[in-house]
């Protein structure tokens, strides 16, 4: 039985930045952490023991795969991640459903603004 | 010191987690700034607890991680290492306990036949076999352990049963062993002439051969055969050879003065004394087995 994204929802803050990070290509641990500090502009610093147990947990749940790094180069050695399929689509609906937390959000600030005379 | 600090952080995590995930942790924990690095240290403080107490489903067995460290792709990792679960083949083992069986029952069914080429085992046997001792059975008789091994006789006291006999016959010995030891003495040597003045019974300045103790039959034998017979009796007896110088059968007065220079000519050890190796005739000691 194929799995529903929305069984995934909502997702972590740490969860969302991960699979945020692998949406374009894939990324190696490190790589992760620095595309993590630099969405957040510097304040979500994540670490090495938060990362890999969520990419142990993501791996689990199939919306992670390892992918076999580069052959050559300083990053030879190390293991390289992607989103899945499945990963990609809850990516999509948490991305989707925190448009209409925003949506919701701007709506409810506007009504609060003091009106001009 | 702070990277050795951090392996250990890594190590105490469950190992499916360590051995998937410690490499990358270790790298990310040496490319990260020195001042970042006390929030890494709490950061795995963290996970390690995490992990432990949140993530059961997680933890495999340790068979299972030595499995996945076995892999080609933990090769060269200076950070986890593992104890040699080395184990015999199972045909090996079957083979080398077989090889051990055989050699065993050939060393025993060697001892049990005891002989042939075997025989540096047999050493420490507890029955005697012939095979036991590694000689030429033809070179000894069957019966030999049935053999009576006689011990010789004592010498002195052989020559001295033979002499009694041959002193007690001879007229001439027991007038010169006055002390009837068997054996003449210088003393009794130096006395000769005495002793053998006392056997002149006819008082005719000599001693016969008849007065040495021959005894003839005139009946039965020719009338010129004693002459010669007494010849021979006086060169058969040592003593009267050697007294009777001059071969003509009888001890005359002259060779009477020189008896003791002659006897001395039968002291073959030149010990002084004339004992019963040295009187008696030859033919008696050979029959006797005593020369």
């Amino acid at each position: 039985m194929k799995p529903d994204p929305d069984d995934y929802l909502p997702l972590a803050p740490a969860t969302l930045h991960i699979l945020l990070s692998l949406a374009e290509e894939p990324m190696h641990g490190y790589g992760i952490m620095q595309e993590v500090l630099r969405q957040s502009g510097g304040r979500y610093n994540l670490g090495p023991g938060t990362l890999y147990d969520n990419l142990q947990r993501l791996m689990k749940q199939r919306m992670v795969e390892e992918v076999a790094g580069p052959r050559e180069g300083e990053n030879s050695r190390r293991r390289y991640y992607r989103l899945s399929p499945l990963g990609r689509g809850v990516l999509s609906q948490e991305i989707a459903r925190l448009e209409g937390v925003v949506h919701e959000g701007r709506v409810r600030l506007r009504s609060l603004k003091p009106r001009r005379a | 010191m702070l990277r050795w600090l951090y392996i250990q952080f890594i190590w105490l995590h469950p190992a499916p987690f360590r051995w998937r995930f410690g490499d990358d942790m270790l790298d990310d924990f040496e490319r990260a700034r020195l001042r970042d690095k006390p929030r890494y240290f709490a950061d795995a403080a963290v996970s390690l607890a995490r992990q432990w107490l949140l993530r059961p489903e997680f933890q495999q067995s340790e068979a299972a991680a030595a499995t996945a460290a076995a892999s080609p792709q933990a090769a060269g990792v200076p950070l986890f290492q593992t104890i040699e679960t080395y184990k015999p083949r199972r045909a090996a083992l079957l083979h080398g306990g077989l090889l051990a069986l055989l050699s065993m029952l050939a060393v025993v069914t060697v001892i049990g036949m005891g002989g042939g080429v075997a025989r540096p085992f047999l050493i420490g046997a507890h029955f005697s076999r012939p095979g036991l001792l590694p000689i030429d059975r033809n070179s000894v008789a069957a019966s030999d352990l049935n053999t009576t091994v006689t011990p010789a006789p004592d010498p002195v006291n052989a020559w001295l049963k033979l002499a009694r006999p041959y002193f007690l016959s001879m007229p001439v010995l027991r007038a010169l062993d006055t002390d009837g030891d068997f054996t003449l003495s210088p003393w009794e040597i130096a006395n000769a002439p005495a002793a053998l003045r006392s056997l002149d019974s006819q008082h005719a300045g000599k001693v016969t051969a008849e007065e040495c103790g021959l005894h003839i039959d005139p009946d039965s034998v020719p009338p010129e055969t004693p002459a010669q017979l007494r010849r021979q009796f006086m060169s058969y007896h040592p003593v009267l050879a050697a007294l009777d110088a001059d071969h003509d059968g009888e001890i005359s007065a002259g060779e009477i003065g020189r008896a003791a220079a002659a006897l001395k000519k039968l002291d073959r050890n030149q010990d002084g004394y004339l004992t019963a190796d040295e009187l008696v005739p030859l033919d008696l000691a050979v029959r006797a087995r005593l020369q």
